[in-house]
């Protein structure tokens, strides 16, 4: 396939991130006038009319900045508003970075980096941020490092929930340094400021935030807490009691609320079914896929396994092997009905020479892995924060619950071969709705997949239909010709910012209906919290043949196999429906 | 041990009698040692890794240094025990027996390998029991005989953890019989000096090859079922040495094996147009 060595394509230089970093990397193109290429959240920002060789080597040392941890917020922090002890920052954590991946750094960025020999070697972000801090002498980062700009990274720090919960301490070195530094980007300052203000009521955004909370079902609920994925709202109990930092978390807050004001350009958009006007509004909500991390409430396999999570669902397995696996011809039996032409001559020279054991002459049947691939989303909103308890004893939280039931959907249907993957969505408005990928389709349950699990925490709000317009793409690009389904595992209660009532259900619907005429199957099952949402929100939202919500855990596993079959055969065949009921 | 007159060996292309006088495994850690050990000690020996890391590599090289002859079977999902264990052919008017590998290897003494053993039919696989457990003995029904394995005989399984599943698993009452070798791609030094030594090819070349190799086994692509294996490295450093331009033999022997999604391949291409000049 013809690629141009001198001319890179976004999708490649996104593939070379991934390969530097290891990480979920992404790379978005600009034609603004600023033409710096850095990293926002986990995406590098490069610009589209500048795209060469230089570029490839920017991504590559951006991208290994970001897996050698340059961009915690808690070191960043120190040099927002310090664009020249930013630059020389960027000198010593490109270096040190480029040390850490010196095994796969491309050849040429390796012998361009050979060539610099004043930067000091560091060992760590918070060596290299106190030194750039305190010696204006170390030359800056060289073009090819691309930049770091610590106001950003502090912003999409927040819009991805990547929160410190310690800061690193040092001496307040403003006097040294350049804190009136003229040359400091101009979105930064401003963001600097947005970030020293405390949530203000008369702000616009502000008010924004309170409309949004304000209608999150009768909870209490902080800005700060939700947007930077800290703690949830329906445990005010549990928040930092104060100083700096709660502080930190307003500030990080009032930076989201820029975001969700519209300014951030996301991964993915879709459109969305408006229920007044009965139409479509198209490119109407952002999707953004983000790796899982909440280090504030993270738990690890013990935590996990308190909640019997890793309990192998045999009985589960079992069912769904009688309801998704197909029976198939497999080699040779005893009985049966057709036979097998070379077991009748193996049992015809059986007869003749008259030892061992007979061949057996009939074709065998047995179940096989099955053409199918399914999706399990997992609604991870505030409102799965309530509490269930019920006899057979699965109490706990009604998010807890639904964790246990995806992880065992997912680990028993990967056990029966077919691929699966788990993802969580939650959302803050039509412009922030997050889906996180906790077990790809092709990768198998494993640590990594446990440790996504441990970041996942409820908060934040449920716009349903864009994560099952996203989920359905991502089946629809890895799953190519196979028969696929998205298992929603949901209080089935869809609510936003603008996404309520007939428009949250309308929608919802919707998505659902998209879905199946793109080929893909739609369940949605949850377990019931007595005080979570009305019954008529349910049947509202989903209709009855694709829902199942009971009072445990049990009651979905019986009937897993039967909705999934059920789900299976309502899809319509790719290519059967009319173009014109879609959104374009 | 009995021997049935009707009885002849049969013709097998990967049966090995000598293996060639030099060894070019490089042991990545002790899995040499556990293998010799496990010789030593009449145990089977259950081998898992990811393709192309070199199992069949170190199987041949511990056969190369116990002086053994090596039999290997690639299993797949049609394989029945009468494939390893043997059968009756017809010969003019009569039925002539022919030992299958398993029993080849039992007679001879020689060390049997089992590549993707999970590939195999159940009872393709349930017919090793005997042979790995404290028996060492292979009973083969047809003949009414059970044949009971001389002290050289070795017998190793491998299967590749990474894409199987619970349909395609081995059994516990099968995997508990085996000592386990868990090999992995080799440390890119070692790499380095293993895809030098077997392709011939520059030094900058082999640098450029083994970044992108351990670039490649970074990403987390979802349609990529398999990475970037030290063969597949051997392979472009070759096919460069025979004449192609490294960037052309990467293309060929990495960027089109590891998907078949055009536009990742393209991307895989581009990643090569970084690490290859």
């Amino acid at each position: 396939m013809p690629t141009s060595p001198d001319r890179p394509t976004v999708a490649g230089l996104e593939m070379l991130a991934r390969a530097v970093s290891g990480h979920l990397v992404c790379v978005k193109a600009t034609n603004g006038p600023d033409q710096d290429v850095f990293l926002s959240g986990n995406t590098i920002v490069v610009d589209e009319g500048r795209l060469n060789a230089v570029t490839r080597a920017q991504v590559v040392v951006q991208a290994a900045m970001y897996d050698a941890g340059s961009f915690d917020p808690r070191v960043l922090r120190h040099l927002v508003g310090r664009s020249a002890a930013a630059a020389r920052y960027c000198a010593m954590e490109g270096l040190r970075a480029m040390a850490l991946t010196s095994d796969r750094l491309p050849p040429f960025v390796a012998a361009w980096a050979a060539d610099l020999r004043d930067i000091p070697t560091t060992g760590s972000a918070e060596e290299s941020m106190r030194i750039a801090v305190r010696r204006p002498q170390v030359p800056a980062a060289p073009e090819f490092f691309g930049r770091i700009k610590p106001g950003r990274a502090m912003l999409a720090s927040a819009r991805t929930g990547r929160e410190h919960d310690s800061d690193v301490k040092i001496r307040d070195e403003s006097g040294v340094d350049e804190a009136d530094d003229p040359d400091t980007e101009g979105d930064e300052t401003k963001s600097v400021n947005a970030l020293a203000n405390p949530l203000g009521a008369n702000l616009p955004t502000a008010r924004l935030w309170q409309s949004l909370f304000k209608h999150s079902g009768g909870k209490s609920a902080d800005a700060g807490t939700q947007a930077v994925g800290g703690k949830p709202v329906a445990r005010p109990s549990k928040r930092p009691s104060g100083g700096r930092r709660l502080d930190i978390g307003r500030r990080l807050a009032a930076a989201a609320r820029k975001l969700i004001a519209g300014k951030y350009v996301g991964d993915a958009r879709y459109p969305e079914w408006d229920a007044s006007s009965k139409r479509y509004r198209n490119d109407w909500v952002t999707v953004h896929e983000l790796e899982p991390w909440n280090p504030d409430t993270f738990r690890d396999h013990a935590a996990l396994a308190r909640i019997d999570m890793m309990k192998a669902p045999t009985a589960l397995t079992r069912s769904l092997a009688r309801n998704v696996l197909e029976i198939a011809p497999n080699g040779r039996s005893e009985f049966g009905e057709q036979l097998h032409t070379d077991g009748v001559v193996d049992l015809a020279y059986w007869h003749r020479s008259g030892s061992g054991s007979p061949p057996l002459p009939f074709i065998g049947k047995k179940r096989e892995r099955p053409a199918v691939a399914a999706l399990v989303l997992l609604d991870v909103s505030s409102s799965t924060l309530d509490t269930s308890a019920h006899a057979e004893g699965d109490t706990g939280s009604v998010f807890d619950q639904h964790l246990k039931l995806s992880y065992r959907i997912t680990t028993a249907l990967d056990a029966l071969g077919v691929p699966v993957g788990l993802y969580a969505f939650r959302s803050w408005g039509r412009d922030m709705v997050h889906v996180m990928p906790v077990k790809g389709l092709r990768e198998s349950p494993s640590a990594l997949t446990i440790r996504r699990i441990g970041h996942l925490s409820p908060a934040g709000f449920t716009r349903t239909g864009g994560a099952i317009r996203h989920c359905t793409c991502i089946l629809e690009r890895q799953a190519e010709g196979m028969k696929r389904v998205i298992i929603l595992v949901s209080d089935g209660h869809p609510y936003d910012d603008g996404y309520d009532g007939a428009q949250a259900s309308g929608d919802t619907r919707h998505a659902m209906s998209e879905a199946r005429l793109r080929g893909v199957g739609f369940i949605c099952v949850g377990v019931t919290a007595p005080k979570s949402q009305e019954s008529h929100d349910l049947s509202a939202a989903l209709d009855s043949a694709s829902a199942l919500h009971v009072a445990n855990i049990s009651g979905i596993e019986r009937q897993l196999g039967k909705l999934i079959r059920q789900a299976l055969a309502d899809t319509r065949r790719r290519g059967d429906h009319t173009s014109s009921a879609m959104p374009a | 041990m009995t021997n049935n007159p009707g009885h002849r060996s049969p013709e097998i292309d990967n049966h090995h009698p000598t293996l060639g006088a030099v060894d070019d495994y490089h042991p990545v850690g002790d899995e040499l040692d556990i293998l010799m050990g496990a010789w030593r000690a009449r145990l089977p020996v259950l081998l898992k890794g990811p393709t192309g890391c070199g199992k069949t590599k170190l199987v041949e090289s511990a056969a190369r240094r116990l002086g053994l002859d090596l039999i290997t079977v690639s299993c797949h999902e049609d394989m029945l025990a009468a494939d390893l264990v043997g059968r009756y052919l017809l010969e003019g008017a009569d039925t002539v027996w022919q030992d299958g590998p398993l029993t080849t290897a039992v007679r001879k003494g020689a060390i049997c390998y089992l590549d993707e053993i999970v590939e195999a039919r159940v009872d393709a696989t349930v017919v090793i029991h005997s042979l790995a457990d404290h028996r060492r003995q292979l009973f083969i029904d047809r003949l009414n005989e059970a044949l009971d394995a001389p002290d050289s005989f070795m017998l190793i399984v491998s299967y590749n953890p990474g894409y199987q599943t619970l349909l395609k698993d081995l059994k516990p009452s099968t995997r508990q019989r085996f000592v386990a070798v868990e090999l992995d791609f080799a440390p890119p030094a070692l790499e380095h000096q293993i895809v030098k030594e077997q392709s011939g090819a520059s030094e900058e070349a082999v640098v450029a090859l083994i970044r992108l190799g351990q670039a490649v086994r970074h990403l987390n692509e979802p349609s990529m079922s398999e990475m970037v294996s030290t063969r597949a490295l051997i392979a472009a450093a070759r096919l460069h040495t025979s004449g192609l331009s490294l960037k052309r033999a990467a293309r060929s022997a990495i960027a089109a094996m590891l998907t078949d999604d055009a536009t990742v391949t393209r991307s895989i291409s581009e990643l090569i147009d970084a690490y290859v000049a």
